[in-house]
């Protein structure tokens, strides 16, 4: 891949919002985020077709969870510290309401859900789930607390029609 | 109606008796035998059908039962499945000591369940609290163990390398518990031996009457008093060595006493001071008597005199006696020969008298005797046994030989002491004299 980039991502590319935002401030209608994806969405479909743009989604997902983790979560090795900070950095910022079904370390499998989501909740019945964006992202959140790769599923979605998004992790052997 | 439209009317009350099934009845059928085949009908059953078996495995808490189906009735279930199974999560987490769990969205039941968690997190850290404590008592408890340890094994070492005897003794006064090896120093015993030795054998009668004695007192003492103001009992004995000696030894004996002021034991101290007694008692000779003649001195006869002046022992009779001629002898023969005049009188009056009779050397060369119910004429016939036994003494000792002028009166009450003793006095004076004039002395 050439080495002098021009997007390459770095954390203060999200800038210095505060200053930048003094009276409109730090946040802003989630339609506005989601028609950003959702362009995105069409357009790179357009160009790579629907299989790659799922891929691209899924592999942004894991480098803003890398970096995500990296910024905002303090670095731990108890799974219950991992998943309490999580769920509440979550619920802060409006990203979505986490809960655990399932944690088997050993097994490397868990089963999340997440309820509200920022991408999904709402939208309307399609027959297929859309949340690959955010199976990138707990794929990495996982991989950067466990240290093992994970692929992660998404087995509902409010796209199809569920209330919550089901993720399933399997850890990579 | 048209065949076509009777049929659909058949298939139409099928379905709706299918479907009612579905809802109502315990036992359905896997698949719409009748319907199979109908536009959709069966995709539709099939979802149902999983949706009704899903709320069955639920019901029953099979809460892994895994939902294929999509849609609003299948999500509703599935989210109350991620809902449930969430909840065994976080119990789970709880069950670790994990308090921070909270559930949300769940209505009465999150309240409930958050106070629970806050409850036992509550009584978990009360129960931590205690377990410090305890912690810490026992802590301390052990530093209390190893200072009391620390301060025995030095109260230990002080016992075993002094010269006195350290011992306990049982609240029943019958048994040593302890002795401290120095026991063997003073009357040649192990402590072995000492432990087993009955306490009668250990003393004296006396010595143990008075030693009992001391432990009641300390008894009452305790009762009485405090136990920091009751002072130690401090009581002299005799006691026997291995080797037959008698020692004396002085005890110095406390109670040692429970917070209610009850003994628990006796804790003593024994001290070997035979020879403190033995210089005592030379001490108190020599301040009462006469080193020369071993009669009683001066100092002695005036405060007996007196004693007899205020006693009931009367009549008092007083010999006076003077040597003859001491300073001719002195002067002659030197000092030694007059000191052999002067142990030459003192034996022959301790040849006459004895017992109670007070006999003194009151100065260089004069002799009084106090003689307590004693009237006049055994008086005189005292002075006259005196005579003789000088006669008896110079014929036994030859020179220089013995003199001595003797005058003697007897006083009836105490207040006639002085001038009885005066007039003794003047009598032995007489009798100087008059010796002098019938035999003046030669040497
Ligand atoms: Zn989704």
């Amino acid at each position: 891949m050439n080495s002098d980039r021009k997007y390459k991502f770095s954390w203060s590319l999200l800038g210095d919002i505060e200053a930048g935002r003094p009276n409109l401030g730090n946040t802003t209608r989630l339609e506005v985020y989601r028609l950003l994806q959702f362009a995105f969405r069409d357009v790179i479909e357009q160009h790579v077709g629907t299989e790659e743009t799922d891929k691209i989604f899924y592999e942004s997902g894991a480098l803003a969870g890398k970096e995500f983790y990296e910024h905002m979560l303090t670095p731990t090795t108890d799974l219950n510290e991992f998943v309490r900070e999580l769920q509440e950095v979550l619920k802060e910022l409006g990203i979505g309401i986490l809960r655990v079904e399932k944690a088997d370390l050993e097994k490397g499998e868990i089963t999340v859900t997440v309820s509200e989501d920022l991408d999904c909740s709402g939208l309307p019945e399609l027959d297929y789930e859309i949340c690959s964006y955010d199976e990138g992202f707990i794929s990495s959140l996982l991989e950067c607390f466990s240290g093992m790769k994970f692929i992660v599923k998404e087995v509902d979605c409010w796209c199809t029609g569920d209330r919550t998004c089901r993720f399933e992790a399997k850890a990579v052997v | 109606m048209t065949k076509a439209a009777e049929n659909n009317v058949d298939l139409f009350d099928v379905a709706v008796k299918n479907l009612h099934d579905l809802l109502t009845a315990q036992g359905v059928s896997a698949e719409p035998p009748e319907l199979i085949g109908v536009g959709g009908y069966s995709e539709l059953y099939a979802s149902l059908l999983e949706v009704r078996t899903a709320i069955m495995a639920f019901a029953s808490g099979n809460l892994n039962y895994k939902v294929t189906a999509k849609g609003y009735m299948p999500g509703a279930i599935k989210a109350l499945q991620a809902s449930l199974n969430h909840l065994t999560w976080q119990t789970k987490m709880v069950s670790s000591g994990d308090f921070t769990q909270r559930v949300d969205f769940m209505g009465d039941f999150s309240e409930s369940f958050n106070m629970m968690v806050k409850q036992l997190e509550k009584s978990r850290n009360e129960l931590e609290g205690m377990n410090r404590q305890l912690l810490e008592n026992n802590i301390k408890l052990q530093q209390q163990a190893d200072a009391i340890r620390e301060s025995e094994e030095r109260l230990r070492h002080i016992a075993e390398n002094v010269s006195d005897v350290i011992w306990t003794l049982d609240r029943s006064m019958e048994h040593f518990t302890y002795i401290s090896p120095s026991i063997a120093g003073l009357r040649g015993l192990s402590v072995a031996e000492a432990l087993q030795e009955p306490i009668e054998q250990a003393m004296t009668p006396e010595s143990l009457a008075t030693l009992r004695k001391a432990l009641s007192n300390e008894i009452v003492n305790a009762q009485n008093h405090h136990v920091a103001d009751s002072q130690p009992e401090v009581i002299e004995i005799e006691q026997v060595c291995q080797d037959g000696r008698v020692i004396n030894v002085e005890v110095v004996i406390s109670a040692i006493t429970d917070s209610d002021g009850k003994i628990k034991e006796f804790v003593g101290v024994s001290r070997d001071i035979t020879v403190r007694k033995k210089t005592e008692g030379l001490l108190k000779f020599q301040s009462t008597h006469d080193s020369l003649t071993g009669l009683y001195n001066r100092a002695f006869f005036d405060a007996e005199l007196e004693l007899a002046a205020r006693g009931r022992q009367f009549p008092v009779s007083i010999i006076v006696a003077d040597l003859d001629g001491l300073k001719q002898v002195n002067d002659t023969l030197g000092h030694g020969a007059g000191d052999q005049v002067i142990k030459g009188a003192a034996t022959i009056l301790q040849m006459v008298f004895r017992g109670n009779d007070i006999v003194a050397r009151t100065g260089g060369d004069e002799f009084v005797v106090l003689l307590r119910e004693m009237d006049y004429e055994e008086a005189v016939i005292a002075i006259e046994r005196i005579r003789s036994c000088v006669e008896i003494y110079n014929a036994n000792n030859g020179e220089p030989s013995v003199r001595i002028s003797l005058g003697g009166a007897t006083a009836a009450t105490g207040e006639k002491i002085p001038e009885t003793l005066k007039k003794a006095d003047e009598l032995m004076y007489a009798d100087k004299i008059l010796r002098k004039q019938q035999a003046p002395v030669t040497l």
